[in-house]
C-alpha cells in the first residue's frame, strides 16, 4: 500500500491545532510530514470555552502535563452545566459529569428515587450526586481511583480560553515537527479525473501539495464545500437558533466549577468562568429578535466590566453530508455545527481526529475508510443533536412564542421514542456509540420536569424502609465528602503552584 | 404485575421461570404450563451464561454436579477453530491482528490465542483476575447435559416461588417459551431466513475444542416478539439454529430484557421489540458468517465483511453478542482476509514486529504447557 506522506491542515484555530497535535502525537514514527496553513488576517471563532470530560483522555494521549496545561490556558474545573430557566422561569438544575447514586437490588437508583419520592421520602435528586453538590458548594478534589469509593462516581472537564489552548497545542505541534505556514489560500487544485484535491495555492503564489487534507477552515468549508461540494444537511427545523454574540467580562467572584446556560426569551446565554475572566455569549434565533436587542441583553447580564466589544457570528445548525469526502476530512465548524449548549464543539473535533486516526487511509483512499468514518461521525452528530433538541422541547414556558413553538414543534423520531419510554416508566434508552449516557438524560428529564407516569414495577419488591435508609445514608455521605473537599479556588491555586517536570 | 404464564418446556421455559421468579421476588405469580419432555444430549453455552448463574445463585459446584458441566476453550466449525478470550495483545491502541497481518501472517492467528494453544494440548486453567498474567486473556464456555440443566433451572424456579400448572390458566402476561413449536404465536407472520441460513449447527463432539456440525433448522423470526399480552422468548421468537451457545445466549438476553422492560405500556413493549430484533439480527449475522450462505448477506453483515476485508476493521453495533475477537476469527475462518492493515501498525518496524510476535507466541506456548491437564 502506498502510504500517506504529506498531510495539509487548512486553517489554524482550535480545530486546526487540535488536529495537528493529535496527528503529530500519534503518527510519530511514520515518515509523514504535517503542514498547517493559517492566516493571521482570518480571525478564528474560538468561542468554545467549556468542554466535556473526554478532553482529559485526549490531553493524556498527547502526554500533556495537567498543571502546565491549566496554567497556560487559564483553565478552571468544570463539574457540569447549570441550566437556569429552561423548564420554567426561576428553576435551575445541574447536568453533572457523574452518576446519581448507585443501583439498589439490581435496579437503577433513580427508579428507587421515583418510588421514594411518591412516598414523600426522597430528597431532591441532586442531593445524591457528588459532582452537583460539590459544584454548588464551589468545591473540587480530583476523582478517586478506588471504584468502591463515592469519590470515584464523577468525572470533570475544563473551562478555558480556547485560543490559548490553540496556542498551547501549536507550540506542542511545532515542537513535534508540524510546519506552520502563514498565508491566505486563494485557490484549490483538483485532479481532473476524480476531483481529489492535489494542492492549495497561497496569495503569494506558493503552492502547497498534499496527500490528505484536513479542512479546518471554519463555516465556509473551503475544501469540503468550496472545492468538493459535499453538501449540507440543515437541522434548523429542530434547532432554529442561527446566531450568537460573544463578549468576555471581568470576574467579580471566585470562578464556579460549572458553566451556566440560562434560557432567555429567544435563545439562551452562556457564562463560563475562567481564571482571569468570564466568557459570555448569547445564542439566539434571528427571526424572533434583533441583534441589538440580544447584545443589550448580553451586556446587561454580565457579572463584571465588559472587556471587548461583542462579536457576532452566524451559523446554520446541521452537518456536512460527507465529513470525509475523497481525500478531504472536515474537522470543526467545516464539518457541521451544533450550538454549544452541551459544550460539544471541542469534543466533536477530538472525536473526529481520533476516528480519523482509527481509520487512517493510504494514498489510494479506499472508499471503505470514508464510509466508515462518515457512519461513525453521523451517529455522533445525531445523538448529540437529539440531546440538544430535548433541552428546547422539554419546556413549560409561556412567556415567549419562541419557547411555545419549541415545545409544540416537531422532534426527531429517534428522540420521540426515547422520551415516550421515559415518560412511561422512567427508563433511559442506552446506546454503545455516541455521547451522553444515562445520568445526562436523567439530569435533563428531571431538571426540565419530564417526570415519568410510573416506574419500574420491580421496585416494589424492595423493602421501602431499607431503600429510604440507603438513600439517606448516601445523601449524608455526599454531604460529608463535599465538606472534606478543598474549595475550587484552593485547588486552582495548588495547581498553579505545582512545578511542572521539565 | 399479577400472574405470568409460561408455556413451554425444557431450558427455554425453566430459565424464563427461574429468572422471572427470582427477579420479581413474590410480586408476580409465575406459573409454568409444562408442555413436553425434557431435552436430551449435551449442549454448548457461552462464557456469558456465568453472569445469569450469579444472579440465580447457581454456584459452579452445583452446576457441575447437576449438568456434568465441562469447560470449553474453543469451537470448531468445519476446519476452522475459533477460540474464546483474547488473541494477542494490542500495542499503542492498534489491535493485535494488524501486527499479525503486517508481519505477513506467520502462522494461523490462533497461535497467539492462549485458549487455542491450551485446548490443543488438552490443558485448562480458570482465567486469572490479574491483568498482568497471560491467564487473564482466557475465557471459557461450558458444555452441559441439557436434561440436567433444565432440571436444575426448574429447581431454582420452584424454590423462588414458580409453580407448575395444569392447562393454561388466564394470566396478565403469557410467555411462549416452547421453542420451535411456537404454541402461542404459531399464527404470527413469519420472516424467513432460510436463504441465508439453510441449516443450523449442533454440538457434534464435546471437548475443550467443541465441534459443531450442520443440523436442520427452520430459520427466521416472527415479526414482533411481544404483541398484546403475549411475548415469545428464545427460539419461539426467532431461530438461527445456533447450537453453539448462540441460542442460549439469545434466550438469556430475552429473559433479562423482559425483566428490565417488564411491560408497563406501549413504550416498554416497543422498546422491548426493538431491542429483541436487533439482538437477534446481530446474532443471526454471526451465524451467517459462521455457517450460512455469504453470497448475498444482509446489509449490516455486508458492511462488517467489507470493512474487515478492506482494512481489518471490526464494526460492532449496539446490542452485539460477540466480542471483536470472535468476529476476527470467524471472518478469517470464512477466508475473509484483510487486504490492508492499519498503517499505524507500521510505527513498529517489520523486524521488531516479527520479534515481538515470536516472543509472544513462545510465551503463550509455555503458559499453555504449564497449565494443568483437563
Amino acid at each position: 500500500m502506498d502510504p500517506i506522506r504529506k498531510i495539509v491542515i487548512v486553517g489554524g484555530g482550535t480545530a486546526g491545532w487540535i488536529s495537528a497535535s493529535g496527528l503529530a502525537a500519534v503518527l510519530k514514527g511514520l515518515p509523514i510530514t504535517i503542514e498547517l496553513i493559517e492566516s493571521a488576517e482570518i480571525g478564528t471563532v474560538g468561542v468554545g470555552e467549556a468542554t466535556v470530560p473526554h478532553i482529559r483522555y485526549f490531553n493524556a494521549r498527547l502526554g500533556l502535563d495537567e498543571a502546565d496545561f491549566m496554567r497556560k490556558t487559564q483553565a478552571t474545573i468544570k463539574l457540569g452545566i447549570q441550566f437556569c430557566d429552561w423548564g420554567r422561569k426561576g428553576e435551575a438544575y445541574i447536568h453533572p459529569f457523574g452518576a446519581y447514586g448507585h443501583a439498589i437490588d439490581g435496579l437503577p437508583f433513580h427508579q428507587h428515587w421515583l418510588a421514594a419520592r411518591a412516598r414523600g421520602e426522597a430528597g431532591p435528586i441532586e442531593t445524591y450526586s457528588l459532582p452537583i453538590m460539590a459544584g454548588l458548594a464551589g468545591k473540587f478534589a480530583p476523582p478517586s481511583s478506588d471504584p468502591r469509593s463515592l469519590g470515584s462516581t464523577f468525572n470533570y472537564a475544563y473551562q478555558f480560553d480556547a485560543s490559548l489552548y490553540a496556542q498551547y497545542l501549536r507550540a506542542y505541534s511545532e515542537a513535534r515537527g508540524v510546519v506552520r505556514t502563514e498565508g491566505k489560500i486563494t485557490s484549490v487544485q483538483q485532479r481532473p479525473d476524480d476531483g481529489f484535491v492535489t494542492s492549495v495555492t497561497l496569495e503569494d503564489g506558493r503552492v502547497v501539495e498534499g496527500d490528505l487534507f484536513i479542512d479546518c477552515s471554519g463555516f465556509r468549508g473551503l475544501l469540503i464545500e468550496g472545492a468538493l461540494q459535499a453538501g449540507y444537511e440543515d437541522w434548523t427545523p429542530w434547532l432554529p437558533c442561527d446566531r450568537a454574540v460573544a463578549a468576555p467580562c471581568a470576574s467579580v467572584e471566585a470562578p464556579t466549577p460549572y458553566t451556566r446556560a440560562t434560557a432567555d426569551r429567544f435563545g439562551w446565554r452562556w457564562r463560563i468562568p475562567l481564571q482571569h475572566r468570564v466568557g459570555n455569549g448569547h445564542v439566539y434565533c434571528s427571526s424572533y429578535v434583533s441583534d441589538d436587542e440580544v447584545a443589550r441583553a448580553l451586556v446587561e447580564n454580565l457579572d463584571g466590566e465588559l472587556q471587548q466589544d461583542p462579536r457576532f457570528l452566524r451559523f446554520v445548525t446541521g452537518r456536512r453530508k460527507k465529513q470525509w469526502f475523497k481525500n478531504v476530512v472536515a474537522v470543526g465548524l467545516s464539518s457541521g455545527f451544533l450550538e454549544p449548549l452541551e459544550s460539544t464543539s471541542i469534543h466533536l473535533i477530538q472525536v473526529a481526529v481520533t476516528t480519523l486516526l482509527e481509520l487512517f487511509p493510504h494514498r489510494g483512499f479506499d472508499p471503505a475508510d470514508e464510509d466508515e468514518y462518515n457512519r461513525v461521525m453521523d451517529l455522533e452528530f445525531e445523538r448529540i443533536r437529539d440531546f440538544l433538541v430535548l433541552h428546547y422541547h422539554a419546556n413549560q414556558r409561556d412567556d415567549s412564542p419562541f419557547w411555545i413553538e419549541r415545545r409544540e414543534g416537531p422532534i426527531p423520531d429517534s428522540l420521540a421514542y426515547k422520551m415516550a419510554l421515559f415518560r412511561e416508566r422512567g427508563a433511559v434508552v442506552g446506546y454503545k456509540d455516541g455521547f451522553f449516557l444515562e445520568p445526562s438524560w436523567l439530569a435533563v428529564y428531571f431538571g426540565q420536569n419530564i417526570l415519568p407516569h410510573g416506574h419500574d414495577p420491580l421496585v416494589a419488591a424492595s423493602d421501602p424502609a431499607r431503600t429510604t435508609k440507603i438513600m439517606a445514608d448516601l445523601a449524608a455521605a455526599v454531604t460529608r465528602t463535599v465538606d472534606a473537599m478543598p474549595t475550587h479556588e484552593a485547588f486552582l491555586r495548588a495547581m498553579a503552584e505545582m512545578r511542572t517536570p521539565a | 404485575m399479577r400472574r405470568v404464564l409460561i408455556v413451554g418446556a425444557g431450558i427455554d421455559a425453566w430459565m424464563t421461570a427461574a429468572a422471572l421468579a427470582t427477579a420479581t421476588r413474590g410480586l408476580a405469580e409465575v406459573v409454568v404450563a409444562e408442555t413436553g419432555p425434557p431435552p436430551v444430549g449435551r449442549i454448548a453455552a457461552l462464557p456469558s451464561l456465568q453472569g445469569l448463574h450469579a444472579r440465580l445463585g447457581i454456584s459452579e459446584p452445583t452446576l457441575a454436579q447437576a449438568t456434568e458441566a465441562r469447560p470449553r476453550l474453543a469451537a470448531r466449525y468445519g476446519d476452522a477453530i475459533e477460540p474464546f478470550g483474547e488473541t494477542g495483545v494490542g500495542i499503542d491502541g492498534v489491535a493485535f491482528h494488524h501486527y499479525w497481518l503486517a508481519a505477513g501472517r506467520a502462522g494461523p492467528l490462533t497461535d497467539w490465542s492462549l485458549a487455542a494453544l491450551a485446548a490443543a494440548r488438552g490443558r485448562f486453567a480458570p482465567p486469572s483476575p490479574d491483568p498482568r498474567s497471560p491467564l487473564s486473556t482466557l475465557s471459557y464456555g461450558l458444555s452441559l447435559d441439557a436434561a440436567g440443566y433444565a432440571a436444575l433451572l426448574k429447581r431454582v424456579a420452584l424454590a423462588a416461588g414458580a409453580k407448575v400448572v395444569e392447562g393454561r390458566p388466564d394470566a396478565d402476561l403469557k410467555v411462549d417459551a416452547s421453542g420451535g413449536e411456537r404454541l402461542l404465536v404459531a399464527h404470527e407472520p413469519w420472516t424467513d431466513w432460510s436463504a441465508w441460513l439453510p441449516t443450523g449447527v449442533a454440538l457434534a463432539e464435546d471437548g475443550l475444542i467443541s465441534t459443531f456440525a450442520p443440523a436442520p433448522a427452520r430459520t427466521g423470526r416472527i415479526i414482533a416478539a411481544m404483541t398484546g399480552d403475549t411475548i415469545a422468548v428464545g427460539t419461539a421468537y426467532g431461530a438461527i439454529g445456533a447450537g453453539d451457545g448462540g441460542d442460549l445466549h439469545l434466550l438469556q438476553g430475552d429473559v433479562s430484557r423482559l425483566i428490565a422492560l417488564f411491560p408497563t405500556g406501549p413504550a416498554a413493549v416497543a422498546e422491548y421489540n426493538r431491542l429483541a430484533q436487533s439482538a437477534l439480527e446481530r446474532a443471526r449475522d454471526m451465524a451467517i458468517l459462521r455457517w450460512g450462505d455469504l453470497s448475498n448477506p444482509p446489509e449490516p453483515l455486508a458492511r462488517k465483511i467489507e470493512q474487515f476485508q478492506s482494512r481489518g476493521r471490526v464494526v460492532t453495533y449496539d446490542d452485539e453478542a460477540w466480542p471483536e475477537s470472535a468476529w476476527i476469527h470467524a471472518m478469517l475462518a470464512r477466508g475473509i482476509i484483510p487486504q490492508r492493515w492499519d498503517p499505524l501498525a507500521d510505527r513498529v518496524s517489520a523486524e521488531r514486529t516479527r520479534e515481538m510476535l515470536s516472543r509472544m507466541k513462545a510465551m503463550l506456548g509455555q503458559t499453555a504447557e504449564a497449565m494443568p491437564r483437563a
